[in-house]
């Protein structure tokens, strides 16, 4: 059952981190609920099996990959930056799960449903723990999810491009009055994050069934770590993150509970939001 | 012992002993031109779930028949239709197409139309010799489907683990796909009473969205030798990869129709080498498919499973049509069907059935390919037909 468990924590884990602590982080500079994250994720991995399949080798196909989501992900900022700079949160959520959808039907258009085998990023056999094989690519995910979570909150922190983001989180139309370069450090936030969603997806896609549509929903359980993190705390983001690929992973070992597997992350979501509305009243909460 | 079924591929490779495996028309080159009969095919060709493709090989069989004398020297006109995955469309035009006239329909494959259009067919007394999509095509007196269904598929496949590879410790992994676990519980039960084996392990219910890593993982640590895998390409493929990656060598793989395609072996690569295929019908070269092969060429049509099936069940019915004497109506298309004798259809491993039972299901045999060195290739020479023994 432990060993179920941990292929969880280590096939899933690790991406879904990835894909949870930058939700945060473009939630918190932009203001963006990004559900397509993990959709550009999937456009840059298929682009990466593609270039490695024509021909080139795994490390130049893996960069060109990485550079096609980074590409996919600026077009999908400059569409908020144009359109949708000052909408309300509402409508920001909207046009997220339109570019998750739209995303994932182009990358279907541009390379097929054809099967494809998604190559491991990291190649070579591994090491066995308690019977589980654990591949360089996925010990890679946990130790690249938790450099990441470093990196984002000392450079928020600590760096004076960090003040400016934080600076535009908390107004980005004051910040851009106040002469910060608001749309550039917005594009740059949406160019990495497509990046590191490509890259998250990478690592989870292997063992994953190669449709776009399947691929693109990884970023479900992402949302709800982020959830559980209130939008805020990266450190809890990718710990619940983890804690949520290493259950997954558990309820695939029991035969009765592996149908609830998907549901784990709806459950996840509304456990915190009845959880967080524990003290409301009902008149004031409805 | 599995009786491979030797006698119906003898039969279908023997180009004139038998009214089954001659000729697509009785007065072969002369094209046909008298009154058309009206055929119809509905299918899901958009939609959610896209049978895009499926009915070229009913159109190839009934162009290359009409070449070849047609039906007593009548042409068949065959209509596709496209219901678009809606059961309401299915309905629609499967009553357009009865209140136009067509006698009788052949190679349908949609999402609906054997659940929404059974009862009417049947009151209608109209014959449908469908592809088989879901399981109601399974269950009714006039559709009678030429592919042998979700439950027979993974049973062959545990059978010839047990029976030919001698395996004993046989396992299976089915997906999540609504309506089909009874069929593969159907599948486990239907093994154990053949073999007198117990399944080893049966992971059902996989989700389609969740890694595969854990399920290899499991199928290891059970110590399976065979495992049959009724999956589509796109989970077949990362779960073969995740076993390749784990150093997983001793688990033999056996699957189906889904896979026998070239894009599967170019993604699969050598993951894939070693494993078997239970198809449902003759692979395109096998003994018995020259007419078929000619059929396809004529048309430009590549060669694969979805084409054959569609010109399997266009095959069985003009075939039928051409022993009719008389006017070919719906009646006597029906009374042809429930008083044929046994079928012997060349791409099939049993003889095509209907009389008047209340359901059918005659296609209980799989074509047992090997997939070596990246590339199909028969198991047996001239022997790979397997059934399903009926003691």
């Amino acid at each position: 059952m432990l060993q179920s468990a941990l292929v969880g924590l280590f096939q899933s884990g690790g991406a879904y981190g990835l894909l949870a602590v930058c939700v945060v982080l473009i939630y918190r500079t932009t203001g963006v609920l990004n559900f397509a994250l993990a959709a550009v994720g999937t456009t840059g991995t298929y682009a990466f099996s593609s270039f490695y399949t024509s021909g080139m080798n795994l490390a130049e196909a893996a960069i060109f990959g990485i550079l096609i989501g980074v590409a996919a992900s600026v077009v999908c900022g400059l569409i908020y930056i144009r359109w949708f700079f000052d909408a309300t949160p509402t409508y920001r959520a909207g046009v997220a799960i339109a570019l998750l959808v739209g995303t994932a039907a182009i990358t279907i258009r541009i390379f097929s449903d054809e099967p494809r085998q998604i190559p491991a990023v990291i190649p070579g056999s591994g090491f066995s723990v308690d019977g589980v094989v654990l591949t360089p690519t996925s010990i890679a995910g946990i130790a690249l999810a938790i450099l990441f979570t470093l990196f984002v909150t000392q450079m928020l922190q600590r760096t004076r491009w960090g003040l400016q983001l934080r600076a535009i989180s908390q107004g980005p139309v004051a910040s851009e009055l106040l002469g910060l370069p608001v749309r550039p450090l917005t594009l740059a936030i949406w160019g990495g994050s497509g990046a590191i969603g490509t890259i998250a997806v990478m690592i989870v896609s292997p063992g994953l069934s190669d449709e776009v549509q399947s691929i693109s929903l990884v970023i479900v359980p992402a949302l709800a770590a982020t959830l559980v993190a209130t939008f805020r705390r990266y450190w809890l983001a990718l710990i619940s993150a983890l804690i949520l690929g290493g259950l997954q992973g558990l309820l695939l070992y029991s035969q009765t509970l592996i149908r609830y597997e998907e549901v784990i992350p709806f459950m996840v979501v509304l456990g915190v939001l009845i959880w967080n509305q524990r003290r409301e009243l009902w008149d004031e909460a409805r | 012992m599995v009786a491979a079924a030797v006698a119906a591929l003898a039969a279908a490779g023997c180009s004139s002993s038998s009214s089954s495996s001659a000729g697509a028309g009785s007065s072969a080159g002369a094209a046909a031109s008298g009154s058309p009969i009206q055929v119809a095919s509905l299918a899901s060709l958009t939609g959610a779930a896209s049978f895009a493709g499926w009915q070229l090989g009913a159109k190839a069989y009934f162009d290359y028949l009409n070449k070849h004398g047609g039906v007593n020297g009548h042409p068949v006109d065959l209509t596709i239709l496209d219901d678009a995955g809606s059961p309401t469309q299915a309905a629609l035009l499967a009553r357009r197409e009865v209140d136009a006239g067509v006698v009788a329909f052949a190679g349908s494959i949609s999402l609906s139309d054997c659940a929404v259009n059974g009862k009417y067919y049947d009151q209608q007394g109209i014959v449908s010799i469908d592809v088989g999509s879901d399981p109601t095509c399974f269950d009714n007196p006039n559709i009678d489907p030429v592919n042998s269904g979700p439950a027979t598929d993974p049973e062959l496949q545990m059978v010839f683990a047990a029976e030919d590879l001698h395996d004993t410790h046989i396992c299976m992994i089915s997906d999540a796909v609504p309506g089909e676990d009874p069929q593969y519980q159907a599948a486990v039960t239907g093994f154990e009473q053949v073999t007198g084996q117990t399944i080893l392990k049966w992971i059902r219910d996989w989700p389609i969205t969740a890694s595969y890593a854990p399920a290899v993982t499991q199928l290891k640590n059970a110590g399976c030798q065979a495992v049959a895998l009724p999956f589509e390409a796109s989970g077949a493929v990362p779960l073969l990869a995740d076993a390749q990656s784990d150093g997983i060598h001793n688990i033999t793989w056996i699957s189906g129709l889904a896979l026998y395609a070239q894009s599967f072996l170019s993604a699969a690569k050598t993951s894939a080498n070693g494993m078997y295929l239970g198809l449902e019908f003759a692979p395109p070269g096998a003994p018995g498919t020259a007419q078929m092969m000619a059929a396809f060429q004529a048309d430009n049509i590549a060669p694969s499973e979805p084409e054959e099936s569609s010109y399997t069940a266009a095959y069985v019915l003009g075939t039928v049509l051409k022993t009719i004497k008389g006017p070919i109506t719906r009646a006597s298309v029906l009374q042809a069907f429930r008083t044929m004798q046994p079928l012997t259809v060349p791409t099939m491993g049993t003889p095509f059935t209907f009389g008047t039972a209340t359901a059918h299901h005659p296609n209980q045999a799989a074509y047992i390919v090997k997939i070596n060195n990246g590339a199909f290739a028969d198991y047996k020479t001239g022997e790979s037909w397997l059934t399903i023994p009926t003691s």
